[in-house]
C-alpha cells in the first residue's frame, strides 16, 4: 500500500523502517538526517574539526542516501550503520587526523608556560581536547582509535562497533582493551594529569 | 574519578553541535540526490559538487550515470490510431500533448522482459555533464548495460567506454576518464548504485491524471520538508511552486528515462507529461547519434534560470530515441541556454549472457 502522500519524515517508526520508506519515497531519508546529523557531526569535529565534520557529515548523509539500498532492515538503529560511513570517511584522511592530535598535543608546551589563570581558562574550555588525550589519541593506531572513539563518544556497544566497522566482535574487545591501555599510560591516572 | 572512555565522552559532547547553515546546506545536497531520482543514479546532469577543507579543493567526481527511456526496439509495426486525442501515424503532431499521447500508446505496446536466466540487455549513447566551480563540460560515454530478471533494481553488469570531453567554460577538467577508456561495474561493486528498476515505479497509479495527482501531492510534501530543513521561513509562494514543478518535472522524467520502467508505467508517465502545462512541441531535432526525431519539450523555472528537457521521438512511429536537457542562465539581462547532458537508446533486446569482465579490470572512478 502506497505511503501517506505527505512526504515529511514521519516522527515515529524505527530507523529501518524509516530507510525501508526512503526506498519507495526518497524524501523520507531526511527523518534519518534528522535524527543523527548532530551526532555523526560531532563524531567527525572530534577527529578532524570543525570545518572538515562540515564536508564529511554531508558527505556521509549522500552515501547512506545512495547506499540504503543496502542496509540491513534487520537492525533497527541505524547508528552503527552511519557512523561506520563516517569512519569510513575519517580513515580517508587519517594524515589530517593525525596532524590534528599531534597539533593539540604540542599546545601542552604552551600551556607549561602560561600563567595559571590561562590554564585554568583551558582546562575548564572542555572543547579544547587536553593536550595529553590528543597526545594518546596520535599515538593509537588507526583501528584501535576508531574502536575507542566508537565506543567512547557514540557509545556503540561491540557488536554495534563490529556491525559498523565490519570486523569481529572479538576484535573489538581486544582493540578496545590495547587502546584503553595505552591511553591510560599515556594520559597518566584518569582524570587527574589531563 | 573517570575514566579515559567518560574523559573522552565529555570533551566529545562539549563540542558545539553543527550550526542550522551546516545542516541546511548538506541537506541541500542530499535534496538534490532526491531530486535527481533517489536511486543513485544521476541523471544526465552529473550533480557534481565543489569540494572544499579536507577534501582538498577538487573535483569530487560522482557517477555520471546518464540513463534514458528505453526504446524497446520490438519487432513488428506498432499500430497507432487516432481519434483519442493521439496523432495517427505519420501524421505531424500538432502539440507535444499529443505527441505524448501517441508516444504513451506506443510504449503501452512494447515490453522487452528477459525471461529465467536471461538479461535486459540496453546500450546508450550518452553525453554527461558536470558543472562546478573550476568548469563545466561534457564527457562522451557509451553505456551497456546488463539486467536480470531476477534483479531489475540494480544492473548486474554495466559497461562504460568513454569519449572525448567537450570543455564548456573554465579549465580542462583533471580527474576524467580519457578516451578510450573502458571501466565495468558489478551489482554491488559501488556504494553508488548501478541502472536499476527505480524502487518508486512499483506502486504507481496506472491512471495519468491520478499518477500526476500523487506526484504533485508528494513534490509538495517533500518541498515543505525540505524548506524547513534548509531553514527557509520566508520563502514567496513563487518560488515555491516553481520548486513544485521542478520535483514533478524530475519525478515523471526520470521514471520516463529509465529503460527498464515497465512499458504499462511509461505509457502512463507519458499520458502525466502530455498534461504539464509546459510541454511543447519541437518539431526538428536530433538525438546524440545524429537521428532525426520530433521533440516534446519540458521546462522548470527556477530562480537563477530554467533546465529543459526534450524528449525525442521518431517522427513516424513516436518511438522513444533519447533525450537532450538544456541549462538555461539569465545573465547580465540576456538569456542563454548551454546544452546539459544527452542520450540516445542505441539497442534494447533480451540476451543469454552478460559480457566478460576482464581479469585485470580495475574499479570503476566513481565507486
Amino acid at each position: 500500500m502506497p505511503a501517506p502522500p505527505n512526504s515529511a519524515p514521519p516522527s515515529e517508526g524505527t530507523d529501518a523502517q524509516v530507510i525501508e520508506a526512503s526506498r519507495r519515497h526518497p524524501d523520507r531519508f531526511g527523518a534519518v538526517f534528522d535524527r543523527y546529523f548532530a551526532h555523526i557531526h560531532r563524531y567527525i569535529h572530534l577527529r578532524l574539526g570543525e570545518s572538515a565534520a562540515d564536508d564529511l557529515t554531508a558527505e556521509t548523509f549522500l552515501r547512506a542516501f545512495r547506499g540504503r539500498d543496502r542496509f540491513d532492515l534487520t537492525c533497527p538503529s541505524a547508528r552503527p550503520w552511519l557512523y561506520g560511513i563516517a569512519s569510513n570517511l575519517v580513515a580517508e584522511h587519517r594524515r589530517g587526523e593525525a596532524r590534528r592530535y599531534r597539533a593539540l598535543a604540542r599546545s601542552a608546551d604552551v600551556a607549561e608556560i602560561a600563567s595559571h589563570d590561562e590554564r585554568v581558562v583551558q582546562r575548564v574550555s572542555a572543547a579544547v581536547m587536553q593536550p595529553r588525550l590528543a597526545a594518546g589519541l596520535a599515538r593509537l593506531s588507526a583501528g584501535d582509535r576508531d574502536v575507542l572513539l566508537l565506543v567512547a563518544c557514540a557509545q556503540l556497544s561491540y557488536e554495534e562497533v563490529a556491525e559498523a566497522l565490519g570486523i569481529p566482535q572479538g576484535t573489538v574487545g581486544s582493540r578496545l582493551n590495547r587502546a584503553r591501555k595505552k591511553l591510560r599510560k599515556i594520559i597518566g591516572p584518569a582524570g587527574e594529569a589531563l | 574519578m573517570t575514566n579515559e572512555l567518560e574523559v573522552i565522552k565529555e570533551h566529545h559532547d562539549s563540542l558545539p553541535g553543527p550550526g542550522p547553515e551546516v545542516a541546511a546546506r548538506a541537506w541541500v545536497l542530499v535534496a538534490q540526490e532526491i531530486e535527481a531520482g533517489g536511486d543513485g543514479n544521476q541523471p544526465a546532469r552529473s550533480r557534481q559538487r565543489p569540494a572544499r577543507g579536507l577534501l582538498g579543493g577538487g573535483w569530487v567526481l560522482r557517477a555520471g550515470v546518464a540513463v534514458g527511456l528505453a526504446a524497446a526496439v520490438t519487432a513488428g509495426l506498432v499500430l497507432v490510431r487516432g481519434g483519442d486525442g493521439s496523432a495517427p501515424l505519420g501524421t505531424p503532431p500538432a502539440s507535444a500533448a499529443e505527441l505524448l499521447r501517441s508516444a504513451a500508446l506506443v510504449a503501452a505496446r512494447e515490453d522487452v522482459r528477459p525471461g529465467p536466466g536471461q538479461y535486459f540487455y540496453i546500450d546508450q549513447k550518452t553525453v554527461t555533464f558536470a558543472s562546478g566551480f573550476k568548469s563545466e563540460y561534457t564527457q562522451d560515454v557509451r553505456r551497456e548495460v546488463w539486467t536480470s530478471a531476477e534483479d531489475p533494481y540494480e544492473a548486474a553488469l554495466t559497461r562504460s567506454t568513454y569519449g572525448k570531453t567537450h570543455v564548456i567554460s573554465g579549465r580542462s577538467p583533471e580527474h576524467v576518464q580519457s578516451p578510450g577508456t573502458v571501466e565495468y561495474q558489478r551489482a554491488g561493486q559501488c556504494r553508488q548504485g548501478s541502472l536499476g528498476l527505480p524502487p518508486q515505479a512499483a506502486d504507481l497509479p496506472a491512471d495519468p491524471d491520478r499518477l500526476l495527482a500523487k506526484i504533485r501531492q508528494d513534490a509538495e510534501g517533500f518541498v515543505r520538508a525540505d524548506q524547513r530543513r534548509r531553514g527557509e521561513k520566508d520563502l514567496a509562494q513563487n518560488e515555491i511552486d516553481m520548486r513544485v514543478e521542478k520535483v514533478i518535472g524530475s519525478r515523471l522524467l526520470k521514471l520516463a528515462e529509465n529503460p527498464l520502467t515497465p512499458s504499462q508505467t511509461r505509457a502512463t508517465v507519458f499520458g502525466a507529461l502530455s498534461k504539464m502545462p509546459t510541454a511543447t512541441i519541437v518539431p526538428d531535432l536530433t538525438d546524440p547519434a545524429g537521428r532525426r526525431g520530433v521533440g516534446a519539450s519540458l521546462k522548470f523555472e527556477n530562480p537563477g534560470g530554467w533546465e529543459r528537457a526534450e524528449l525525442i521521438f521518431e517522427p513516424d512511429t513516436y518511438r522513444f530515441l533519447g533525450y537532450r536537457k538544456w541549462l538555461g542562465r539569465k545573465d547580465g539581462g540576456q538569456a542563454k541556454e548551454i546544452a546539459g547532458g544527452s542520450m540516445a537508446v542505441m539497442g534494447v533486446k533480451v540476451v543469454d549472457s552478460m559480457a566478460e569482465v576482464p581479469k585485470n579490470a580495475g574499479e570503476p572512478m566513481s565507486c
